[in-house]
């Protein structure tokens, strides 16, 4: 018979291991990065831009903008772009975020050669048609009659005007009729002053060799790139909101949506960015946090309670999140408030920490099982500049970081006076 | 044979061609059973530092009593509230470095462990523990009932067509267990579950017999075995449940189920009735897979059928798809579009027959299923290259019955031809075959 009463031992892990990072430039200065391993044989391509939230001059631009990207160029229709891509097996994901738009392509190296000219075609002579811009429009603002019965959605929009403030770009809150203001000019203009050799890269991983370098280069490294000198800026503009709550009835809801938060001075390369990171896992940052603990396994008021923080390059926001029993919405308000303050007076234990501490240090680890998730890992590091140790110094923080100065993080940011609370529900 | 067709026009031609050179990508694996029943398949992945345990237990919602449904949800999370030795499930995972998570459907229940490959006989531990001793009390079962009631409000009842699913299932099957939805008929399901309803589900389906255990990572086979044989070896050998589960007799008729709710749009949901997973014989499996490629070339990408008809071209929909259930015994073929305001369902339902009608009578074009075959090319390809994707499907593929379908689905996708997708067409699209649900606003 084994001995289950003994636990078996456990290794740390002491340090992560990233393939190497390559960089080239092409001759119109676009920039390509790269990571290669033998055995793939997938290749993930991605073109990342600096044309973000931040930088979109009416609100929804940005999200149009991706949405309709891949809808039509000077020599492809929608249809046909779709056919092409969907053809040779390509998965495409576009996705706005605040400062880049993120086009990321995963297909089989086998079939590069027939997907290339396409992606050439896109980034070069997107046209954005003007009968794709309504359909769209008109898509969106049916969905948005449905978003606005849901609470959680709902309650994330309402909240971001109040984190960030009315005119803020990260301000999510909108109305029908701002779908209906974006014209076909301004994702044109979005389009040739944005994606241009100089104002972002291209990120590729798999088995990379000089002659996948060779076509990337015929395809986007020449000079009838758009022509721009202009880079556009990375700064996140910092919120501006006075307003402390929302509260948004809906009678018949069975379920609450609950957001509690506030910006916070933790930009991503501020000496408490890891330190940050670990408070927040230890309250409600993964499944074995003190929130779900006590709200979900102790009460069960909820079927999930978590935080967040949302990192920016000037500053963060701190964020909990439920749906909760409607009837429990005020308890629960009042337990995520005394759990913080807990944590401000008095420093976890050393048990606790070690929890939060190797959990963790897996997540670390996990960051790079496989070259997808490297990819992954290695976008972040560009586009957020940091130190391509990062991670390991990310390990090492771990290792040293005491109860106390878990403890301070919500002592010295978090004033549980100064948060605001979105409730969207009863 | 190469087929080309020129898009478009201008400099940049593009030539679509048949892909003809295939690369032939293995998984490999190892398999025994230890003497209590527990099957064991390892898979060596010397490419992670990770490791992925697995264990499938062969429950799912379609083992309930009738009057006690959501059940084997339900006892899914109570797996999660400790047992003997191993107090805290989570957090001896955790400590470890090592993430988890479950799922229940109407056929299954699974579990799923990742952590650094040096930690596995962490994972070991745990799982073993609460395979062969779990502890359950009346105050773990109260909060856990709770957690599920507010699951069921939070995903079924609190979100617009958040019921769907609930209507679908009692429309389609009659008699067939999969009449309700793996969360449970009602919320008074959940809140009447005993503790010795619970103690009974445990002993009977939660045995090494019932249960396939896979590992996939970075960890040696022989190592591998080794160590499941040191935990799960002493565990008892009970005799592996059997079900009798009653039979769906054929429908013989078209029907049709109307509801009206607080929604924006209409939304239309056409079910046809299709085989399951069944590996009885190889032309059922063929015939499985035939209708998966079909739902695909109805519903897969911007390029499909369904978005190109429903929403640009005709410009009468939101949206417009096609699901399959994915079940052993036979499923539910899913069409559902969201209609424009303005626009009448009753119209939309006669312009998606007559574009199924088509089909069966012309089938689809031969580049529409390259297209599809060559999806499922790239998504095996990424697959491989994930352990806990391949630890899911090389125990659920050995519940089905045969664990080397792993390496065989892509032979069997490709031998599938317009001809094949013609024939299903015609069998499945039958009116008397259809359940319609016209899920209206108020």
């Amino acid at each position: 018979m084994v001995d289950r009463s003994t636990p078996p031992p456990i290794q740390s892990i002491d340090k992560v291991e990233l393939l190497p990072l390559h960089q080239h430039t092409f001759t119109n200065d676009l920039k390509v990065y790269y990571i290669t391993s033998k055995e793939s044989t997938v290749i993930q391509l991605s073109f990342l831009f600096k044309a973000g939230w931040i930088h979109q001059s009416k609100k929804l631009l940005t999200n149009a903008f991706t949405s309709l990207l891949l809808n039509g160029t000077l020599h492809h229709s929608a249809k046909e772009i779709a056919e092409i891509l969907e053809h040779y097996g390509v998965f495409y994901n576009i996705e706005p975020t605040p400062v880049y738009t993120k086009m990321q392509f995963t297909f089989l190296k086998k079939n590069i050669d027939a997907v290339l000219p396409i992606l050439r075609d896109i980034i070069k002579y997107a046209n954005f048609p003007q009968e794709e811009l309504d359909i769209y429009t008109k898509t969106h603002i049916e969905q948005y009659q449905t978003n606005i019965k849901n609470v959680a959605i709902v309650a994330q929009w309402n909240y971001s005007k109040i984190i960030y403030g009315d005119t803020h770009p990260l301000n999510k809150l909108h109305t029908p009729d701002d779908y209906l203001k974006l014209k076909r000019d301004d994702l044109l203009q979005f389009f040739t002053t944005h994606i241009h050799p100089k104002n972002g890269f291209i990120f590729i991983s798999g088995n990379i060799d000089d002659a996948i370098l060779k076509k990337l280069e015929h395809h986007f490294g020449t000079t009838d790139f758009h022509q721009s000198q202009h880079t556009f800026d990375e700064t996140v503009p910092l919120p501006n909101s006075y307003e402390q709550h929302i509260y948004n009835q809906i009678p018949d809801a069975l379920q609450s949506a609950i957001k509690i938060g506030m910006p916070i001075d933790i930009h991503s390369h501020h000496p408490d960015y890891f330190d940050g990171i670990i408070a927040n896992t230890l309250l409600g940052g993964f499944f074995g946090s003190r929130l779900m603990s006590v709200i979900r396994e102790e009460k069960g008021y909820t079927y999930g309670i978590y935080s967040a923080i949302n990192f920016f390059n000037t500053f963060s926001v701190f964020t909990v999140s439920a749906e909760v029993k409607a009837e429990y919405t005020q308890a629960c308000v009042d337990e995520v408030i005394h759990q913080i303050e807990l944590l401000q007076k008095e420093a976890p234990s050393e048990e606790e920490m070690m929890v939060v501490k190797n959990y963790l240090s897996g997540e670390i680890l996990d960051t790079t099982d496989g070259i997808l998730k490297q990819d992954n890992v290695w976008k972040a590091i560009i586009t957020r500049h940091w130190n391509q140790d990062h991670y390991n110094q990310f390990l090492n923080r771990i290792k040293t970081i005491t109860p106390e100065d878990v403890s301070n993080i919500f002592k010295k940011y978090i004033s549980t006076d100064k948060l605001k609370k979105c409730i969207v529900g009863k | 044979m190469v087929e080309t067709a020129v898009v478009g026009e201008g400099h940049a031609q593009i030539i679509i061609e048949k892909i003809k050179i295939k690369i032939k990508s293995m998984v490999q694996y190892h398999k025994q059973q230890l003497s209590n029943g527990l099957t064991v398949i390892v898979n060596e992945d010397h490419s992670t530092p990770m490791v992925s345990v697995n264990i499938l237990y062969d429950v799912g919602s379609k083992d309930e009593n009738p009057e006690k449904t959501g059940f084997a949800h339900l006892f899914e999370h109570l797996m999660f509230e400790g047992s003997k030795n191993v107090p805290d499930f989570d957090e001896a995972l955790q400590l470890a470095g090592g993430e988890n998570n479950a799922f229940t459907t109407n056929d299954i229940t699974n579990y799923y462990c990742t952590l650094p490959a040096q930690n596995i006989e962490t994972a070991l531990w745990i799982e073993s523990d609460r395979m062969f001793a779990l502890d359950i009390n009346q105050e773990k079962l109260d909060v856990q009932k709770n957690v599920v009631i507010e699951e069921f409000k939070q995903r079924y009842l609190n979100k617009p067509y958040g019921d769907v699913w609930l209507l679908l299932h009692p429309l389609v099957y009659k008699v067939h267990p999969y009449q309700w939805d793996t969360i449970g008929k009602d919320i008074s399901h959940i809140e009447k579950a005993s503790l010795s309803d619970v103690q009974n589900f445990y002993n009977t389906f939660y045995t090494a017999s019932n249960a396939i255990l896979t590992i996939s990572g970075n960890i040696k086979a022989d190592k591998a075995f080794q160590l499941v044989n040191k935990w799960f070896g002493d565990l008892p050998n009970k005799s592996k449940h059997r079900r009798q589960l009653p039979i769906e007799p054929p429908q013989t008729e078209k029907r049709i189920l109307e509801v009206r709710r607080d929604v924006p749009n209409d939304v239309l949901y056409l079910v046809y009735r299709m085989t399951g997973k069944n590996l009885a014989n190889d032309k059922g499996l063929k015939k499985f897979y035939t209708t998966a490629l079909l739902q695909d070339i109805l519903s897969y990408g911007e390029s499909s059928r369904l978005h190109q008809l429903l929403v640009k071209e005709k410009k009468l929909c939101v949206s417009a798809s096609a699901m399959i259930t994915d079940t052993i015994e036979d499923g539910m073929f899913v069409i559902k579009a969201k209609v424009l305001s303005g626009v009448s369902i009753y119209e939309v339902e006669k312009v998606i027959i007559e574009e199924l009608k088509s089909i069966q009578e012309k089938s689809v074009e031969e580049k529409e299923l390259q297209k599809i075959k060559n999806a499922v090319e790239t998504s095996n390809n990424i697959q491989e290259m994930m352990v806990s994707a391949k630890s899911f499907s090389l125990s659920y593929y050995t519940l089905l019955g045969n664990t080397d379908l792993i390496n065989q689905e892509q032979e069997i996708i490709d031998s599938i031809s317009i001809k094949d997708i013609q024939q299903v067409a015609q069998e499945l699209f039958q009116e008397k075959n259809t359940s319609v649900l016209y899920y209206l606003r108020k």
